[in-house]
């Protein structure tokens, strides 16, 4: 069975992701230094601190992506690549050394493309996090989005006006991933 | 090891260029049909690169096009190629400072000009 789900984790450092959902993520992307790290097919990492923590402890499947003058300290390692030229970005002025990781981490999901892609423990900030969270969803109006969160609690209205979003529980989520595994087999 | 053809599953991933000996550098396919000379010193060249780059476990190739500037090789293992790098100088060899590497995300060869000093090597 192949994996239709891109899911991104981000750096609220809030929700506890538990075993279930987390064998359903599908193909993982990683913010930073994230408990899931381990189990993570990309890490997202702008900060060089973490940087080399990240890249020795890395588990051998996964990919850990970082900007071009932070990558060449790095180029002879296996698994460490440069963070590519997100093209439908460029005109945003989308910089990954002064972007949050997070928003790396959503920037490379939506480049390589997805229907589904869910976000997981997803900071939600007014000054910066969440405008550059909903220009980027509303520049993928195919895109399905979900926010998932482990309680829903309130609903949160910023994604009232956006279509291609969806907000959830972990409960939830599973029940949307069965459904749409199954539909698409 | 064997030298491997290209094919996409070696994955062969950084690329450099090993210089020709100062007196063939630089020589026109043209002025080598008539120096026969050179010719022999390429080829001998070439042998003591092959043998050399057949000491590592990895797949390398090398690429069997007449290249002016030296023998251009593609390598998959990033720690092989840091370590033909470091010894270059033992080895009696210059590699010209350009690294190529091809991105695994989207599979674009990206150029590095790197420097070679005895703490290690330095990308920029």
């Amino acid at each position: 069975m192949q994996n239709q789900i891109i899911s991104v984790v981000g750096e609220l450092r809030s929700d506890k992701i538990d075993s279930v959902t987390a064998g359903i993520m599908g193909t993982l992307i990683v913010s930073g230094s994230h408990e899931l790290a381990a189990q993570a097919n990309y890490i997202c990492v702008n900060d060089v601190d973490l940087l080399e923590g990240l890249v020795k402890n890395k588990a051998e499947k996964t990919v850990v992506l970082t900007p071009k003058n932070y990558y060449t300290k790095y180029v002879f390692h296996n698994g460490v690549e440069c963070v590519p030229e997100f093209e439908d970005l460029v005109p945003y002025n989308f910089d990954p050394y002064k972007c949050s990781q997070q928003s790396m981490s959503l920037a490379l999901a939506c480049w390589l493309g997805n229907p589904v892609i869910a976000l997981f423990d997803y900071l939600l900030e007014p000054k910066k996090e969440t405008p550059a969270l909903k220009a980027i969803i509303k520049l993928y109006p195919l895109i399905q989005f979900l926010y998932v969160r482990e309680k829903k609690g309130n609903k949160i209205g910023i994604f009232d006006d956006m279509l291609n979003v969806k907000q959830m529980d972990y409960k939830e989520f599973v029940n949307f991933y069965e459904k749409y595994v199954l539909r698409k087999n | 090891m064997s030298l491997e053809k290209i094919n996409t599953e070696n994955k062969l991933k950084y690329h450099v260029v090993i210089e020709w000996l100062p007196m063939c550098r630089s020589r026109s396919v043209q002025t080598l049909k008539q120096r026969p000379d050179l010719v022999y010193k390429i080829n001998e060249f070439t042998k003591r690169i092959i043998n050399l780059c057949e000491t590592y476990k990895n797949p390398i190739q090398i690429d069997q096009n007449y290249n002016m500037l030296g023998i251009r090789t593609w390598w998959q293992n990033g720690q092989d190629l840091y370590h033909f790098l470091m010894n270059q100088e033992k080895n009696n060899l210059r590699v010209i400072p350009e690294l190529g590497v091809i991105n695994q995300i989207n599979g674009k060869l990206m150029m590095f000009k790197f420097q070679v000093k005895k703490d290690g090597i330095f990308v920029i």
